[in-house]
């Protein structure tokens, strides 16, 4: 069985589904699109089975328009894309009133685009794919965001174009050093460590700025919580399922294959930067009053702690890490719809003053607290066996290890703080949180507790289809990456390692 | 015929119509046609030149004047179309059916520069193509009435042209002084026996300035804003026909001609590539009047070209992608003003804020109008992302970092102010939108095909 049904697929259903949904009238149309949009998500699951089969191809081709574009998933991609079919179903359920129809579009375009990033074996692929992305992403912000949205959508905008163009020469220099043997990244290890390739420090530098604006990680994390905190229907749930995990499945992907020995150099510098951006992003958490800036400050954080578990680059880490995106960005997710149904009317938005105008029901209390402790890793919750594993690996290095304890102990007091101010407050209003999707919300809830506890606590039913392909990604990837990793012998000492080792 | 004869006989049948058109002028229903079927009798003659099917003549037209090289059909192509495309656009939007009838006198005669230009074996052919093509555009700055505004831009558009004119021919006396001839044959001939002298440098230097000013590029770039915000239906003409003959006659010159002694003449160039991004980059951020921020990265967009070409020159080569992305910026340009041609005719002028709330209103014109602002930003799904992408390849091929970074700089402020264009129409509300006017059919139509063909250049492109 080949892999171009399901992965093919999976890029044109979205356009399949627009087209059915648009000619009707607006009611007609979200309930078309929203049966749709979750066909869509079990095309993934579909994938996934197909997986399983002993002669399935771990790569496909699609042809757009004359180009062949080689699609390729492994276990990151798998759960990303399910992610993202979840956000695009939420977010027609969350269809607004005003120029429904547009909504609908840049919904799908979104779904379409992060899709074909997230399976896409080609870098410049990828790259397309990105900027296919932002287009949708900066009008829904602009058209139905609130607050700020002028100047923040521009921001967010201009940032993304400028990471994407970023990485997007690093490509290039990479391309025009090896226009012989580059042609595309099909999944198998592309051998640039013997080749001389002078740029090659610069080319990596790029990408890895690029990476860095794209996930929001420090010094670049500004526009993520600006951009959360526009409240653009549907946009802060794309950004948190699909495009922050996109960005991030590009450093394992992209980034350390194609750069060893650069990488290698780098190696301490990105895990430290990575570290201090969580720890910075901890703090700023603790010093937030808003709500969506404080999830922002969470994601932040998260994506920081992802990035040191691939940086770290060993099998433990790299699990760790694909456990972590998954569970903290579905908390994330479920978190922001549910502040959306407990803004009160007079726009509160400082979660402080929630309590005071709103009579929470038993069940949004409990929701909110299995969510922020998942967001936060409090151990117990589903999201803790991943971060687990990461500060496993990060003990290599003893101050690596301390500063990841500390950004996730900020990130926690952050998040016992806000909950001590929703939760435990007694209410002086009679309002009640209100219905902003169409499902009941203890609906969309347990969808969003089911996979969390799928995610965290069941990791052989998500990644066991893929294990194969998971074995033959870490073979080739750890035949370049095993001078980043010494044996658990070493740990601690400093002494200096060839960067390269030949396969016996 | 014999393709020897094709140019001359091309360049005949265009002034032919055209002086047709002009004593036909006091009657535009019979005027208009004809330069309608001038044009058309050009592109069909080209497109039977690129599949060697001329009609056959009884006498010779052979001339060494004017060069019938093969690859030299599709840049004329281009220059046709851009004329036939611009003069509709401007016979649409022009008031009084008795001022009519010269418009397509005079974009014919234009269009007959375009090809000049692109045909030329002669310098000084090719200095009279240059003329001709920017005769038009002056033209059209004080019609159909001079206003003062229109006045304004009249002289300070002469005053540039004049002098950039001057450099040009200055230039040309100087290579041809060096050379012996002007024809570029004998020209290419020498520089490749006897090489070059600092004569032939400072003849470099006053030809790239001379051509500069008919792009709209750097030392001379300060006019074309102004003609775009006092004379809209000159800088419709300008942006595409005025600016395609200089670029069409950097071909001949430069790449075939001048190759030999290139380490001479691309530090000029990529001095005012460089120079004319940043200048409209910069220059497109302060602008709040729709026009003049159009002008400006009209401005940036040669900017971006001529840094394509100086790099691909650099290493002895043509630029693949020049003629898409000349089309493109063609495309582009046209269909951005023919959505200010449907929104201007209530209205004076047109300030970017006057397009807030445009999405709500007018839905697909301003999906159009997001298209075309794309394609200049340089997204995908347009043609636009296809050109920055061959533009960073050939800077990449360079070896060297600055560039890349430079070019990405150029490119992300030149994004800032095509976005704002959409973040209006999308984002903003207004209480005092601006009046969309009565049935505008060919902008919109324009617009729309525009649009569209900046999309289909990303899957057409080869």
């Amino acid at each position: 069985m080949t892999a171009s049904a399901p992965l093919s697929s999976i890029l044109i259903t979205p356009w399949v589904c627009f087209l059915l949904a648009i000619p009707f009238s607006a009611t007609l149309s979200r309930t078309l699109a929203a049966g749709a949009a979750l066909l869509n998500l079990s095309l993934p699951v579909v994938m996934g089975l197909a997986a399983v089969s002993p002669t399935f191809d771990s790569l496909a081709w699609l042809k757009l328009g004359g180009w062949p574009l080689p699609l390729q998933a492994d276990a990151v991609t798998f759960a990303s894309i399910v992610m993202v079919k979840i956000a695009t179903a939420i977010a027609i359920l969350r269809m607004p009133s005003r120029m429904p129809r547009t909504y609908l579009a840049c919904v799908f375009a979104s779904d379409f685009a992060l899709s074909g990033g997230l399976l896409s074996a080609d870098v410049f692929g990828f790259v397309l794919f990105s900027f296919l992305a932002l287009i949708p992403m900066a009008l829904l912000q602009m058209t139905w965001g609130g607050g700020d949205k002028g100047p923040v959508s521009q921001r967010f905008l201009l940032l993304q174009t400028l990471s994407l163009s970023l990485t997007f020469l690093a490509f290039l220099l990479v391309a025009a050093a090896y226009q012989d043997q580059f042609g595309f990244w099909t999944g198998l290890p592309l051998d640039l460590s013997k080749a001389d390739f002078p740029l090659e420090k610069s080319a990596l530098v790029l990408l890895l700025a690029g990476l860095w604006i794209r996930c929001g990680l420090f010094p670049f994390h500004g526009w993520l919580w600006d951009t959360l905190s526009l409240n653009a229907p549907g946009c802060g749930l794309i950004l948190a399922l699909g495009w922050l995990p996109s960005g991030l499945s590009a450093f394992h992907r992209f980034a350390i294959p194609l750069f060893p020995r650069a990488f290698e150099m780098a190696q301490r510098t990105t895990i430290s930067l990575a570290l201090l951006g969580a720890c910075f992003s901890g703090l700023l958490a603790w010093r937030q009053n808003d709500a969506y800036r404080v999830v922002g400050c969470w994601l932040s954080l998260q994506a920081s702690l992802t990035a040191t578990a691939f940086f770290l680059a060993s099998p433990l880490s790299w699990t760790s890490a694909v456990y972590h995106t998954i569970t903290q960005f579905l908390a994330s997710g479920a978190l922001l719809l549910l502040f959306e149904s407990l803004q009160p009317d007079r726009g509160e938005r400082r979660y402080g003053g929630w309590s005071r105008v709103i009579a929470l029901t038993p069940a949004t209390r409990a929701s909110l607290v299995f969510f922020v402790l998942c967001l936060v890793v409090v151990p117990g919750s589903p999201a803790f066996p991943g971060t687990f594993g990461l500060i496993n690996a990060a003990f290599r290095n003893t101050t690596w290890a301390i500063a990841a304890l500390g950004g996730a102990f900020l990130g926690a007091a952050a998040g016992f703080r806000f909950l001590g101010s929703v939760i435990w407050v007694q209410p002086e209003g009679r309002g009640t949180d209100r219905r902003v999707i169409s499902l009941p919300q203890p609906f969309w809830i347990l969808v969003f507790v089911g996979a969390l506890l799928v995610a965290g606590l069941h990791p052989a039913l998500l990644l066991g289809p893929l294990q194969r392909r998971n074995d033959a990604f870490w073979a080739a990837f750890s035949h370049r990456a095993r001078f980043l990793v010494p044996p658990p012998s070493e740990w601690g000492k400093t002494t200096k390692r060839p960067f390269l080792e030949e396969t016996p | 015929m014999d393709p020897v004869g094709a140019p001359l006989f091309l360049i005949l049948i265009l002034l032919g119509f055209a002086v047709l058109s002009f004593v036909l002028s006091r009657h535009p229903r019979l005027a208009t046609p004809t330069s309608v079927a001038g044009f058309a009798a050009a592109e069909l003659f080209l497109i039977a030149w690129s599949k060697g099917r001329l009609p056959s003549l009884p006498f010779s037209l052979e001339t060494e004047l004017l060069s019938s090289e093969s690859g030299r059909v599709e840049i004329a192509s281009l220059v046709v179309l851009m004329g036939a495309t611009s003069f509709l656009l401007v016979h649409a939007i022009s008031d009084g059916k008795r001022h009519r009838g010269s418009l397509g006198a005079l974009f014919l005669l234009g269009t007959t520069g375009g090809l000049m230009s692109a045909f030329a074996n002669h310098l000084a052919v090719l200095a009279a193509g240059l003329e001709l093509a920017a005769a038009g555009g002056l033209a059209l700055t004080v019609f159909p009435d001079p206003g003062a505004s229109r006045a304004e831009a009249f002289w300070k558009s002469f005053c540039f042209h004049a002098l950039g004119g001057a450099c040009f021919l200055f230039g040309c006396a100087l290579l041809g002084a060096h050379s012996g001839s002007l024809s570029l044959s004998a020209i290419r001939e020498s520089m490749g026996q006897v090489g070059a002298s600092p004569l032939c440098t400072l003849s470099f230097l006053l030809i790239w300035v001379g051509l500069a000013q008919r792009m709209g590029a750097l030392p001379l770039a300060f006019a074309p804003p102004d003609v775009a915000e006092g004379a809209h239906r000159s800088a419709m003409y300008h942006d595409t026909l005025g600016r395609l003959a200089p670029l069409a006659a950097i071909g001949p010159l430069f790449l075939d001609t001048l190759m030999p002694v290139k380490s001479l003449w691309i530090p000029c160039l990529w001095a005012i590539g460089a120079g004319t991004l940043l200048w409209g980059c910069l220059g497109a951020l302060a602008q709040d009047n729709l026009k003049r921020l159009m002008s400006y990265l009209t401005q940036a967009q040669i900017g971006w070209l001529l840094l394509g070409v100086a790099a691909a020159a650099s290493r002895g080569e043509a630029f693949s992608a020049f003629v898409p992305s000349v089309l493109l910026f063609g495309a582009v340009n046209l269909g951005l003003r023919a959505g200010i041609a449907a929104l201007q005719q209530e209205a004076r002028d047109t300030d970017v804020f006057q397009l807030s709330g445009l999405a709500e209103s007018h839905p697909l014109l301003s999906l159009w109008w997001t298209l075309l602002c794309l394609a200049g930003a340089g997204f995908p799904p347009t043609g636009g992302f296809h050109v920055q992408m061959s533009v960073l390849r050939e800077l990449a091929h360079r070896g060297s970092t600055i560039p890349l970074l430079f070019a990405v700089a150029g490119s992300l402020t030149a994004s800032a102010s095509y976005l704002k264009i959409v973040s209006y129409l999308y984002g903003r509300h207004s209480h005092d939108p601006l009046p969309l006017a009565r049935a505008a059919l060919l902008p919109n139509a324009c617009t729309a095909v525009c649009a569209w063909l900046t999309v289909a250049l990303l899957f057409l492109w080869k």
